[in-house]
């Protein structure tokens, strides 16, 4: 694609230091059509005078001989890269509607999918199995009715947009670098599943490197673009309460999934719960009555075959959630080997699930 | 006049003969070895200079050659001085004897008053002259006890040069030193911990208990304080007995190191070696200039624990890899290259990040991602799927909620062990090994059959868990250990689960697994 007049004009905007998404905002307010910043920018010299001041115009206008249009252009075109603009009529409506939007989006993928409604999942990039768990099963419900919008971090991102193309649905990832920066890297086969059957979008030009700063700010994107957002697990100093600050800022609806009290890793779940900022939810089915869809038909599991030193311990579980080892062994009558296997033939059935530190749930 | 005696010098744990050629001329008096005599060997000149004077010989003023044969091979040690001596005795014609001294292979090292000392590395030097066919020998009589413990030859003890002198000129009738029985013992390292002083930890003690039967390498990993050196400790309590056979080797490895004790004469007690992770590679590996068996080999038939294993030096590590899993290790120096036995059971243990606390329901985490997958890299995949058996050792706070179940003691543990060991000893007596852990692949087909349940079990985990030929090898090996320790005959559904089980790292993919 060729770069218009209109995307020039932007890539100034974005390029001169001190005017930033708001003061965009600004001038795009008093500006008419902002491709003539780029077209022929004294004939609206007096209305970005009016908005930002003469010292920013100066700079503004400077920035035309700096930026090199072509090796953009010729990066975005050699990427497959689609840009999509404020100016465009692409740009997503849900994003348009804050001051802080990003001017211009590189996009790879399904752009049809910013059309769609989407729900973000996020959280801390050091899960428990807690966590993992958590997030996987609602990433892989919410993805029958959403596309599911996250940040590709490891993590808590990285298992929902797994869950997402697992079970066949939708997924965004919005990176806090270049288009063609995969960060982390071990993340290459996901980002390029998802290029294929889903979006990847950034704000950053092509080969900008992942900085600190970039991730806090690509966060209001993700929140952004969604209907609301879903925290599975999330500690006090997370990055991802930058991701509920924005999306409490923007007035999107925050679900979290809340942890034990015990549990250091669910403390920032715990605290925006405790401090009213969001819904606790503990089924998928919370968020869509909240939202006002029909909630998804639970699926009854078919009967299993179980003796009772099996029942015993599965009732066990089903009323403690997570169980040590240690307290199954208090409850039955069995020796540490037999219950070692037979809690491995147990999983193996896919009954029960082995966590960290010799914990076991149903 | 010309005498040669015959002596024995040490290569590895396996010993060579070395003719010791001693020719006294009329000429300008001098003393010299010749035959890439090492410095030891060279300093010997004085020894059996003081020596010969203070058993009150005469050291008479001639041109004195001492050959070395062969000549080509560099020896070190100082087991010729008393060859040395008598060959300077019997050339000088002080000492006219029709006794058949090429018979005897003779070792000592001389003090300067005629006595003679302890010498390193006796019991391989004899076992090796006795498979060469030498049944006579006189050795100090320090080494008496760890040569008494070979059967079918003379050894001969003496405390000192004139003593030796004597018996071969018949003035001192000697008798051979009485055989010894080899006894099993019962004492342990004196800072092992009895396995019922740790409450809790039924995990970790479980598979504690199958490494120690089958000798599979086992690492822990578990937060700061958990009690992961204590559960290490415990070992020494539940090894099963040494054999015969098997103390000899180690005592064979002990003695060329120089750590074996006189009073001893022979390792009985399994050794439990723990170097410092700040020991250098060839403290581990072995070799150095005059080639001494390393931690690995003095861990040969016992326990190599390495505690916090990640903080050793990735090299020192990977050195391991070899030892692992053909349970020898080949130096190779300039002069030489030498394998030294390395069968060892590997107990290592880890935290699971930096900071230790990473998966704790107490305590935060506060190492980043990064921090945690340098710290994991440093066990590198290779030196993993050499882990039979990995456990986490339980954080503290659940030991203080759980109920009051009496605690197995250390005798009871080790009853079970001995037994499985038993079992493995008598399905391996004609193959050459002792545990299931040095079983190779013909030995796991012929005795780790396997159902069809299991079959399926084990073919689904393959594919879960991306497991490579080796680790499946190894589960099969840890069934076989389970499947003894619970008297069964044959592998069950249920032994191969656990074995697979302890097969798993946790955490390996630190939440981005799916």
């Amino acid at each position: 694609m060729k770069l218009t007049a209109c995307h020039k004009a932007l890539l100034m905007l974005k390029n001169t230091a001190g005017i930033g998404t708001v003061k965009t905002s600004r001038i795009a307010d008093v500006v008419k059509n902002i491709a003539d910043i780029y077209n022929d920018i004294n004939s609206v010299k007096a209305a970005v005078v009016h908005a930002v001041g003469l010292k920013l115009f100066q700079q503004l206008k400077e920035s035309k001989e700096t930026i090199n249009f072509d090796e953009i252009e010729k990066a975005v075109n050699e990427l497959g890269v689609k840009i999509i603009s404020i100016c465009d009529q692409e740009y997503p409506f849900l994003l348009k509607q804050f001051d802080d939007k990003p001017l211009m989006l590189y996009c790879k993928g399904n752009t049809d999918l910013l059309r769609h409604p989407c729900f973000a999942v996020v959280g801390t990039r050091m899960p428990t199995s807690y966590g993992v768990r958590v997030t996987k099963e609602f990433a892989s419900a919410l993805c029958k009715r959403f596309v599911i919008v996250s940040g590709m971090a490891s993590g808590v991102d990285s298992v929902a947009h797994r869950a997402a193309l697992l079970n066949g649905g939708k997924t965004i990832a919005v990176l806090g670098s270049g288009i063609d920066v995969v960060y982390p890297p071990e993340n290459l086969q996901l980002y390029n599943e998802i290029a294929q059957k889903g979006l990847i979008v950034t704000e950053y030009e092509p080969h900008t490197q992942p900085a600190q700063y970039n991730f806090p700010a690509r966060n209001r994107i993700i929140s952004g673009l969604s209907r609301g957002v879903l925290v599975t697990e999330a500690g006090l100093r997370s990055g991802t309460m930058s991701t509920i600050n924005h999306a409490l800022a923007q007035g999107r609806e925050v679900y979290c999934v809340p942890g034990s009290i015990y549990n250091k890793a669910s403390g920032g779940c715990n605290k925006i719960i405790k401090d009213c900022q969001s819904i606790a939810v503990t089924h998928v089915n919370d968020i869509f009555e909240n939202i006002g869809l029909k909630p998804l038909e639970e699926t009854v599991p078919s009967p299993m075959k179980l003796d009772v030193t099996e029942e015993k311990i599965i009732e066990l579980l089903k009323r403690n959630g997570e169980t040590h080892f240690e307290e199954i062994l208090d409850h039955v009558d069995l020796s540490v080997p037999q219950l070692n296997s037979l809690l491995i033939m147990l999983s193996a059935r896919g009954i029960i699930n082995k966590g960290d530190n010799n914990y076991w749930s149903v | 006049m010309l005498s040669t005696l015959k002596s024995y010098a040490l290569e590895g744990i396996n010993g060579y003969l070395v003719e010791i050629e001693v020719y006294a001329q009329s000429g300008i008096p001098s003393f010299d070895i010749v035959g890439l005599a090492g410095s030891s060997i060279k300093e010997s000149r004085d020894r059996v200079r003081a020596a010969i004077k203070n058993s009150s010989y005469e050291f008479l003023p001639k041109k004195i050659t001492v050959n070395l044969a062969p000549a080509d091979t560099k020896k070190e040690g100082s087991g010729f001085d008393l060859p040395i001596a008598l060959g300077f005795l019997l050339s000088t014609q002080q000492v006219v004897t029709s006794y058949p001294l090429q018979e005897f292979i003779i070792l000592g090292e001389l003090s300067l008053d005629g006595s003679l000392k302890r010498l390193n590395g006796v019991m391989p030097l004899i076992i090796s002259a006795m498979q060469a066919g030498y049944k006579k020998f006189i050795v100090p009589k320090a080494n008496a006890k760890e040569a008494a413990y070979i059967k079918g030859v003379e050894i001969y003890a003496f405390d000192s040069l004139s003593d030796t002198v004597n018996f071969f000129l018949g003035v001192y009738a000697a008798q051979p030193v009485e055989p010894l029985e080899y006894v099993q013992s019962d004492n342990i390292n004196k800072y092992a911990v009895d396995i019922a002083e740790i409450k809790g930890q039924a995990m970790a003690k479980r598979a504690m208990e199958i490494a120690v039967s089958g000798w599979h390498n086992i690492l822990m990993s578990g937060s700061p304080g958990t009690g992961k050196t204590m559960l290490a400790k415990c070992v020494p309590t539940i090894m099963p007995k040494m054999t015969f056979a098997e103390a000899v080797e180690v005592t064979k490895i002990h003695s060329v190191a120089g750590i074996l004790d006189p009073e001893e004469g022979i390792v009985s007690v399994r050794p439990f070696r723990s170097p410092h992770h700040t020991a250098s590679l060839f403290s581990i590996t072995g070799g150095g200039v005059k080639s001494r068996p390393g931690e690995v080999s003095l861990a040969h038939n016992g326990v190599l624990f390495l505690d916090e294993m990640p903080e050793y030096p990735r090299q020192t590590l990977e050195t391991l890899r070899q030892p692992l899993e053909d349970g020898v290790i080949t130096v190779t120096r300039v002069a030489m290259s030498v394998e030294y036995p390395a069968h060892f059971m590997l107990v290592a243990s880890m935290n699971p990040c930096p900071c230790g606390y990473y998966g704790s329901k107490t305590r935060i985490c506060n190492c980043s991602l990064k921090d945690i997958k340098r710290y994991m890299s440093k066990l590198s995949g290779p030196l993993l799927d050499r882990i039979d058996l990995f456990v986490t050792v339980d954080d503290i706070e659940y030991r203080e909620l759980r109920g009051n179940r009496a605690e197995e003691s250390s005798e009871q543990v080790g009853a079970r062990v001995e037994k499985a060991r038993e079992i493995q000893l008598k399905r391996f007596a004609l193959e050459g090994i002792y545990t299931n852990s040095q079983m190779n692949s013909g030995l796991i087909r012929k005795y780790c059959k396997i159902d069809d349940k299991g079959e399926s079990l084990l073919e689904s985990a393959f594919q879960r868990q991306r497991l490579s030929p080796r680790a499946t090898s190894r589960i099969l090996k840890t069934a076989r250990t389970v499947a003894d320790l619970d008297g069964a005959q044959n592998i069950s559904v249920n032994h191969l689960a656990e074995a697979i089980q302890f097969k798993t790292i946790e955490k390996k993919e630190i939440g981005y697994s799916l």
